[in-house]
């Protein structure tokens, strides 16, 4: 520092100044009041302080995270929702990007001249009520939601001032009608008010929307457990057999007996979600799962399974059926009685009346109950799907009402409720509360209930089977598949009273008997004959509707067809 | 000597300020860049998941089954048998026929005939 004054004095020095500075290095003279030396020092660390403090901050934002970009793309108000698919993949519901065009109608210039344009793209916005809407002094309003691109462009050339566009999802549906009860549907502000994407909204998407991820990219897809291809093969099946029967109404289902996946569910009259308006009227309903009825003659596959697991009946068993049942002033008849004592299994192929009774009486009411109980007929199904209705009981249950409910009426239940309780007949004995999503057989196992020996399911596969071979289901046998059902006319109640040409048909079926997989069940409400003179019972039209579901079906399952047992029984069972 | 050494750390000290300005802008360039990027990524991310919704749209079953309706008989198509599936251990085994030596090639001979002609 002693340097920089003599540079920068720059005075030619004398040699005799030189000379007497060089060898004699005083110290420089402090006069009182020189403070430089303390403001040197000040300067130097007011320096260092500064610079430290860059070094510092370059050192942190070195080490620190990378920042994420801002807002790349505008927000959106409708959330995202995650796609859902198939079990093999195929998309079942998927958002798509929308525009919708809103107003700012207080930078609105010229609203005349603003709803004219509109009404050059889209006509239904040229009236009064939006002319004045635009007048207003408002800062935002819906004009219209969900344009299509084109519409967008059209609309973005106009540039009328105060007019913009608001990124959209949209949710989009490609199965359309086939899949909507499964799925469900949205609101216009994509919240789910139907089906999988309600559950799913309750579950946990409602919750991650109200804490403010409204647009979340690459959400995990949501798999179900249905097949799309099965779906199609109910839909398409009970559609056409609705149209060839002249029926009111049909519903379909097909569950796998060993895991309890709902494979296939649908039923007609149906709603397309992308078109949500639809749902709105009543006969849209979801009557496999959200319907209740009196299952009729299917119910006897209960009845006989309560009697042969009770102990009380064997399977070689016979009960008097030669006359008419009385109790409490009704008569119990047999639709084609045989009017002879019949052994268990043909009370089983005739679909007896008497027969039935006769077992369930020897049950004992009590019993009846509780094993109602047992296999969750009397229950709500437990399952995800938000559209189940709850049964219809009987609220006094006397002798008379023990024996209607053992072939299937005085009793309301849902079709979804006996697939699974007939599930759990086939199985081996496990109730398996029915699941729209992937379950494996190891979790099935884990939750499965036991309800029924394996000896009585046993028993019931062999009943099936015989009343597919030589029984009433003759029209549901698919060669190679090994077909067992039961067949269920159920007449209906008209005005307080049964009604003899107002039935509702039902088949239950499963296959292949000897190990079921698969469970498939077909309700036809009000069929006619197909043409006059032909008949129109359960095994004229269900039975042949389940067996072409099965024929169509079986091969996508995966179930091997076998050919070696043609026609015999292939169940040998020691009485 | 202090001299150049003044100037040459005053000369660094311009250079170090030209530098860190060049540092910033090629960062901003930078960000934008990625901004860019990260817009155009979003666009075809949406872009597929529109193609995914129109690829579902026309596989559909009742699509496909419509189509198959239409045109089978043309092309031959019909619903599959249930007698047509089978397990490869149900296939015999090829049986061995012993039988007279083979000829000579007989493609290669027909042609040479033929050439000869």
């Amino acid at each position: 520092m002693r340097l920089l004054p003599a540079f920068l004095s720059k005075t030619p020095r004398t040699a005799k100044t030189a000379g007497a500075a060089a060898p004699a290095r005083k110290a420089r003279v402090r006069s009182p009041g020189d403070v430089t030396s303390g403001r040197v020092v000040l300067a130097m660390l007011a320096f260092g302080l500064v610079y430290g403090a860059i070094i510092t901050r370059l050192v942190l934002l070195g080490v620190a995270d990378e920042a994420t970009g801002g807002l790349g793309s505008r927000g959106m108000t409708a959330s995202s929702r995650p796609d859902i698919l198939d079990r093999n993949g195929e998309v079942l519901a998927t958002d798509i990007k929308t525009a919708s065009l809103y107003a700012e109608p207080r930078r609105v210039v010229d609203p005349d001249e603003a709803t004219e344009m509109l009404a050059s793209v889209l006509p239904e916005l040229g009236n009064d009520k939006v002319r004045t809407a635009l007048s207003s002094q408002a800062g935002f309003l819906w004009l219209k939601r969900e344009v299509t691109p084109e519409q967008q462009e059209q609309i973005f050339n106009l540039g009328i001032p105060g007019i913009k566009f608001e990124s959209e999802s949209r949710r989009f549906y490609p199965g359309g009608r086939t899949v909507g009860y499964v799925t469900g549907h949205v609101n216009i502000d994509n919240k789910g008010i139907a089906g999988i994407e309600k559950y799913v909204d309750d579950q946990w998407l409602g919750d991650l929307h109200a804490l403010g991820f409204a647009s979340t990219p690459n959400l995990e897809p949501i798999r179900l457990a249905m097949d799309l291809r099965v779906q199609h093969v109910v839909h398409h099946e009970i559609a056409t057999g609705m149209q060839r029967y002249h029926a009111i109404a049909a519903a379909g289902i097909v569950l796998n007996a060993k895991t309890g996946e709902v494979v296939a569910m649908t039923s007609v009259p149906d709603y397309d979600p992308n078109n949500p308006a639809e749902a709105l009227d009543p006969n849209r309903l979801n009557r496999a799962s959200a319907g209740v009825f009196e299952m009729g003659s299917t119910f006897k596959l209960f009845t006989t399974a309560m009697a042969l697991d009770s102990g009380l009946v064997r399977l070689n068993d016979s009960f008097d059926a030669r006359s008419a049942l009385r109790v409490g002033g009704f008569t119990i008849n047999d639709f084609h009685g045989k009017h002879r004592v019949l052994t268990v299994p043909e009370i089983f192929i005739y679909s007896s009346n008497i027969g039935t009774a006769r077992q369930a009486l020897k049950v004992g009411l009590k019993g009846q109950q509780e094993f109602l109980k047992r296999i969750g007929l009397m229950d709500k199904v437990p399952t995800e799907l938000p559209e189940v209705a709850l049964p219809i009981l009987p609220r006094r249950w006397s002798d008379l009402v023990g024996i209607t409910v053992s072939f299937g009426h005085g009793i309301s239940v849902t079709p979804l409720a006996t697939a699974v309780a007939a599930a759990a007949i086939m199985n081996g004995g496990y109730l398996l509360p029915p699941t729209f999503f992937p379950r494996s057989e190891a979790e099935a196992q884990s939750i499965g209930k036991r309800v029924l020996s394996e000896q009585t399911s046993k028993e019931m596969r062999y009943l099936m089977r015989l009343n597919v071979t030589k029984g009433s289901g003759k029209r549901a046998d698919v060669p190679g598949y090994r077909v067992g059902g039961k067949t269920g006319t159920a007449e209906k109640v008209v005005n307080g009273r049964y009604s003899s040409n107002k039935r509702r048909n039902a088949f239950i079926a499963a296959f292949p008997i000897e190990d079921p997989e698969y469970l498939v069940l077909v309700v036809l409400d009000e069929p006619e004959p197909e043409k006059p003179g032909m008949g129109a019972t359960a095994g004229v039209n269900t039975a042949q509707m389940a067996g072409a579901i099965i024929s169509r079906v079986a091969p996508m399952l995966g179930v091997t067809p076998r050919f070696d047992n043609d026609g015999e029984q292939p169940i040998a069972v020691n009485y | 000597m202090n001299r150049f050494v003044n100037v040459l750390l005053v000369f660094l000290m311009a250079l170090g300020a030209a530098a860190v300005y060049d540092m910033k802008y090629e960062a901003e360039a930078a960000a934008e860049r990625v901004a860019a990027l990260e817009r155009k990524v979003v666009a075809e991310q949406e872009r597929i998941s529109m193609l995914k919704a129109s690829w579902s749209v026309l596989t559909q079953p009742g699509r496909l089954q419509e189509l198959t309706d239409r045109h089978g008989p043309e092309l031959g198509l019909a619903a599959m048998d249930v007698n047509q599936i089978a397990d490869l251990t149900e296939i015999p085994e090829k049986p061995i026929v012993m039988g007279p030596p083979a000829p000579d090639d007989a493609i290669v001979t027909s042609s040479v005939k033929k050439r000869k002609e």
